[in-house]
């Protein structure tokens, strides 16, 4: 076996041990990015709807729709946590739900963490709806009456005892749903929330799921689009600059930026030496 | 390698695991208190080890997360929608109506009855004809016509001094056509629409490319949330 051949035949853990590397260091060595970085269009969009908002204007809310699970909460929670961020220094009204039952626990667990380093109060600045089954149901139902797909919200409060919810009927009141999904349920709000109801609709995805976003980003049914670790970490650092530039916040998809060109690179690199490899010793066969 | 080697290395993890938590604390004061984060972090490092080779340190894990999954997800059903929605509301609040469509969503298990299972026609149709009524409509006007209005090319879209936006436009426009006629598959061998698939390949090639890259990029990132978690949550040696 030649050089060419033995580089086409690299033991896939000695590949896994480099990809390793190639994410700790970068980690550990808590590598520092530009002071600047430059959002993608389709991220800016986000932020600069939701900086459309009026908080003094007509009462409009957030909806958050968290619809992942613990499987793709490292691209999906950056994402939610920027964008709640956001709302908090906008003090705009925060609904959260969940198409899927394990989204609310991370919804809770994400809500009541930031809450208390925003030093915000639930029921007054923001709410947990829950969950309801039906996904087709609850979004079509919510264009009537939110308060009547959910009564209650995942405490079991009555929503008329929620301030938060004072002057919010149904999407009329909400100035942005924005939905997290590590699956394919930006469909079901483009096609039941934004199609009958006009409300603006935006997602945040994997990004397996990038690609198959695009058709309805050019048709503007989506506000903008968050894909994956990169876009969290773009809005994390578009939040962090105009909100909070001296205070010192965890910015999960921002530490990891470094780690995720780096092994990218690594990945660039061993596709490059299967090619050549390959092309070798196709020559040689 | 033996089998009873990862059962060995598992052991000797958790003995010294055990030792850690007793004296590492002195030297690491930032690390992980919460035992859950432990526990975590060691079923982390047991998926993990399916990177080496299969063995039942993983196997372990693996059937952990299903049985949990499974249980985490029953119990929330139970309780966020068997209970809340369906049964508190008729037997504690005495709203009797439920008693319908409970009644008729029970029609499900008819089918574990043999004599009984044609009852089940009752609950899918109903489900078919709500769900057909209001998707089909509504997912023609979000996809087809509202993609097909966006891929025209309209002359607004080239303005002076940018015409990109019309550009970018012609060129999705025959990407769509070229790749709807690579799937048009009863055409004849010397067929005119020949060619035109073959830039329609390019098309798909690139969809195919673009795809690729992103599922690598995707899957990286989940690499690197859990390696945060290891460095951050449980070991404390990066920024918390």
């Amino acid at each position: 076996m030649n050089f060419w051949e033995k580089l086409g035949k690299i033991d896939r853990r000695i590949i896994y041990m480099v990809l390793a590397v190639a994410v700790i260091v970068p980690l550990i060595l808590t590598v520092k990015l530009p002071s600047k970085v430059r959002a993608m269009p389709r991220t800016k969009n986000i932020f600069d709807h939701i900086e459309n908002i009026d908080p003094n204007g007509e009462r409009k809310a957030i909806l958050l729709s968290v619809d992942f699970d613990p499987q793709t909460e490292p691209e999906l929670k950056p994402q939610l946590e920027a964008i709640i961020r956001h709302a908090f220094a906008r003090n705009i009204p925060l609904m959260v739900m969940a198409i899927p039952i394990q989204g609310t626990d991370i919804g809770l667990e994400v809500l009541t963490r930031l809450a208390e380093e925003h030093n915000k109060e639930y029921g007054i600045d923001y709410v947990l709806l829950g969950w309801k089954p039906s996904p087709v149901a609850v979004i079509l139902g919510m264009g009537n009456f939110i308060n009547q797909v959910f009564p209650t919200d995942y405490f079991g409060t009555p929503l008329s005892e929620l301030p938060v919810m004072k002057g919010i009927r149904n999407y009329d009141n909400v100035g942005l749903v924005m939905d997290f999904t590590g699956s394919s349920y930006y469909m079901a709000w483009v096609i039941y929330a934004h199609t009958p109801y006009d409300v603006p609709v935006a997602t945040g995805v994997t990004s397996v799921s990038v690609a198959d976003i695009y058709p309805f980003l050019g048709s503007k049914q989506f506000v903008g689009m968050l894909a994956g670790m990169k876009a969290g970490a773009e809005y994390e650092r578009l939040v962090k600059d105009k909100y909070y530039p001296d205070k010192d916040i965890f910015l999960r998809g921002t530490q990891a930026m470094p780690a995720l060109s780096a092994s990218l690179l690594v990945i660039i690199l061993f596709v490059i030496i299967g090619n050549i490899s390959y092309f070798a010793t196709r020559r040689k066969k | 390698m033996k089998k009873w080697v990862p059962t060995i290395i598992f052991l000797a993890l958790a003995l010294l695991s055990i030792l850690a938590l007793i004296f590492l604390p002195a030297f690491l004061p930032q690390l992980a208190k919460n035992r859950w984060v432990w526990i975590a972090a060691y079923l982390t490092l047991a998926i993990f080890s399916i990177l080496y080779r299969d063995n039942p340190i993983y196997r372990v894990a693996e059937h952990l997360f299903v049985g949990i999954a499974l249980g985490y997800g029953l119990a929330l059903t139970w309780w966020l929608a068997l209970w809340q929605i369906a049964l508190q509301p008729l037997f504690v609040e005495g709203r009797l109506i439920l008693i319908i469509p409970i009644a008729i969503g029970l029609l499900y298990f008819t089918r574990l009855i043999p004599k009984a299972s044609w009852l089940i026609r009752i609950p899918i149709s109903i489900t078919l004809g709500f769900f057909s009524g209001v998707a089909i409509p509504l997912i023609f006007q979000a996809t087809i016509f509202e993609h097909t209005k966006a891929s025209l090319v309209l002359p607004q879209m080239f303005q002076p001094g940018n015409p990109w936006p019309g550009i970018w436009a012609i060129v999705l426009l025959i990407g769509i056509l070229t790749t709807l006629a690579y799937f048009f598959f009863s055409r004849k061998e010397k067929s005119v629409l020949n060619p035109v698939s073959k830039v329609g390949i390019v098309f798909i090639m690139l969809g195919f490319g673009a795809t690729f890259g992103l599922t690598v990029m995707s899957r990286v990132s989940l690499l690197i949330g859990r390696v945060q978690f290891l460095l951050r949550e449980w070991l404390g040696i990066i920024a918390q």
